[in-house]
């Protein structure tokens, strides 16, 4: 399988001295394409700070982050933007809609950012599988919780980035909602051929990667190669 | 100075003709790229000019990739048929070596431990041709020779037809077996014979993996988006660094029991219903038992054409 994401001995180091905050020390990581792989930690643990360095949203003390082969933080930051934009979706726990936008021009926002022609069937396609047909015209404010994180998923596919982050993507959810939206995340991951790395606290959500990554003190305990 | 006013306006001039001349360029090699994104790129025109030579340059990559693809295609299909023969081939001579062995086992006079001996034969034959028919399933579904039509069912008849299967099993190993169906009906898109199977499979892994006196149930819950399948047992629990394997082909817990199963069961469960647009989860306490849960799409129209990965 092809390597999409790779890091090598990435840190980041806050402070200095005594005061110094490890919190990434030394994460080598390889994630295959098409995969969906979760990372947990307690918090703290320095996941977050992980995904902001694959995403290219902060650079990192030392180490690099690969995606496709081109290592990000060799871009100044205006190719580093552009970059992101292309091949990384992002997922929060807030789902940053926006609110005077119906739906589906909530899901087009990024293509239409770009000045790109909208891909109409693959957009169909999507709004589909993440169960959207009916709520298009829909503002974001009629929506459940569930249903807008699903046009955030739906957003974050739409641009066909090459790797999608999401960052406890069901933070504000209950505990079904959540299994109905991570289920839906991982079909459409499976669907389009999307990479997948997920942050969760939360074991069980953890479970439905193929691979889960456990870190602790800003350092991978186990999980990092299967 | 009417020179040098000439001079503006011819450079001027020469400046506009390439820049529309650029532009013409890119727009055409944009149109060239969806045209080959498409698959009807033909090289338009020949004449000395640079694009000519691109578009000759790429009409020929695109043919070599074309051909590799058909060269692709190509093994893949003596593959598909090999598996079928290999599927048809062995079938007689498997059901043979069964049926002789239970023929040896029937003749009188034989010495005492030759029955055992016959008997092993064919449980060993038996063995095999279960394999080998999960094999030629597998490769059938993963090469798109079985296409899975998932439709509108109710997945509590699924469960109870899977838990019918698993009776006659589960009686022999002192397992109970339950389901309470909910009162109101619960509708899922699925294709009904091959999630039967994944069910069935999953159902008989729970009664394998649980000692006589215990329970396997099933719990059907309706989600938004899915409707949630649990198969609950009180056997023997995964280890949790086994749990993200039990789905792999050939897996097989470290203390299974040594005569049964060879690790394929779960595998074919998890292709059919991830190929239903569905997913599986499994939780489990080592010692305590496990929870399979199969989420089948749930009824609502979108889902209906949600086509699968398999056609």
């Amino acid at each position: 399988m092809n390597i999409v994401l790779r890091t090598v001995g990435l840190k980041k180091h806050y402070g200095a001295g005594e005061n110094m905050v490890r919190a990434l020390d030394g994460v080598s990581l390889a994630v295959e394409e098409g995969a969906f792989v979760s990372v947990v930690g307690t918090s703290g643990s320095g996941k977050s700070t992980l995904l902001h360095m694959l995403g290219g949203l902060d650079r990192p003390t030392d180490g690099t982050v690969e995606i496709g082969g081109k290592d990000i933080f060799a871009m100044d930051d205006d190719a580093l933007t552009i970059f992101r934009r292309r091949n990384i979706g992002f997922v929060f726990q807030s789902y940053n809609l926006v609110p005077v936008l119906n739906a589906e021009e909530n899901i087009l926002l990024p293509i239409r950012l770009d000045g790109n022609a909208v891909d109409g069937a693959y957009i169909e396609k999507i709004i589909e599988t993440l169960g959207l047909s009916e709520k298009r015209q829909s503002l974001p404010g009629q929506l459940s919780g569930g249903q807008q994180q699903r046009v955030a998923i739906a957003r974050a596919l739409a641009a066909k980035p090459s790797i999608l982050l999401a960052d406890e993507p069901t933070g504000n959810l209950d505990s079904r909602t959540s299994l109905d939206v991570l289920g839906l995340l991982k079909v459409s991951g499976e669907r389009f051929g999307q990479t997948i790395v997920m942050i969760t606290h939360n074991e069980e959500f953890a479970q439905m990667a193929e691979r889960i990554i456990h870190i602790e003190d800003g350092r991978i305990l186990g999980g990092a190669s299967r | 100075m009417i020179i040098g006013v000439a001079a503006a306006a011819v450079c001027l001039a020469v400046l506009l003709l390439y820049r529309g001349n650029t532009r013409r360029t890119m727009r055409r090699l944009d149109e060239m790229l969806d045209e080959a994104i498409r698959g009807d790129f033909a090289a338009g025109r020949y004449d000395e000019s640079q694009l000519s030579k691109i578009e000759s340059k790429m009409s020929r990559f695109l043919s070599a990739s074309r051909l590799k693809k058909g060269q692709i295609e190509h093994e893949q299909d003596k593959l598909r048929a090999l598996i079928s023969d290999i599927s048809h081939q062995t079938k007689t001579p498997i059901s043979n070596i069964v049926l002789y062995a239970q023929l040896l086992n029937e003749q009188e006079g034989l010495p005492a431990d030759a029955g055992a001996l016959a008997g092993q034969i064919a449980g060993g034959a038996e063995k095999l041709n279960f394999l080998i028919q999960s094999l030629v399933k597998i490769s059938r579904l993963e090469s798109g020779i079985i296409k899975l039509s998932p439709q509108r069912g109710e997945p509590a008849a699924l469960i109870a037809d899977a838990m019918e299967d698993c009776a006659a099993k589960a009686r022999r190993r002192g397992v109970t077996l339950r389901f309470d169906a909910p009162p109101e009906p619960i509708f899922a898109v699925f294709d009904a014979r091959w999630c039967a199977e994944a069910l069935y499979n999953i159902l008989d892994n729970a009664v394998k993996y649980t000692g006589a006196g215990g329970e396997v149930c099933a719990v059907l819950t309706a989600y938004e988006m899915f409707v949630r399948i649990d198969v609950r047992d009180t056997g023997r629990g995964i280890r949790e660094e086994e749990i993200a394997k039990v789905f792999e082909r050939f897996w097989r817990g470290k203390d299974s029991p040594a005569a049964e199963g060879v690790g394929i069961g779960l595998y074919l469960a998890r292709e059919i219903i991830v190929g239903c647009g569905g997913y599986v989860k499994v939780r489990s306490e080592y010692g305590k038992g496990s929870v399979f849960s199969v989420f089948l799409p749930a009824d609502n129209c979108d889902k209906m054409r949600i086509a699968n990965r398999y056609s």
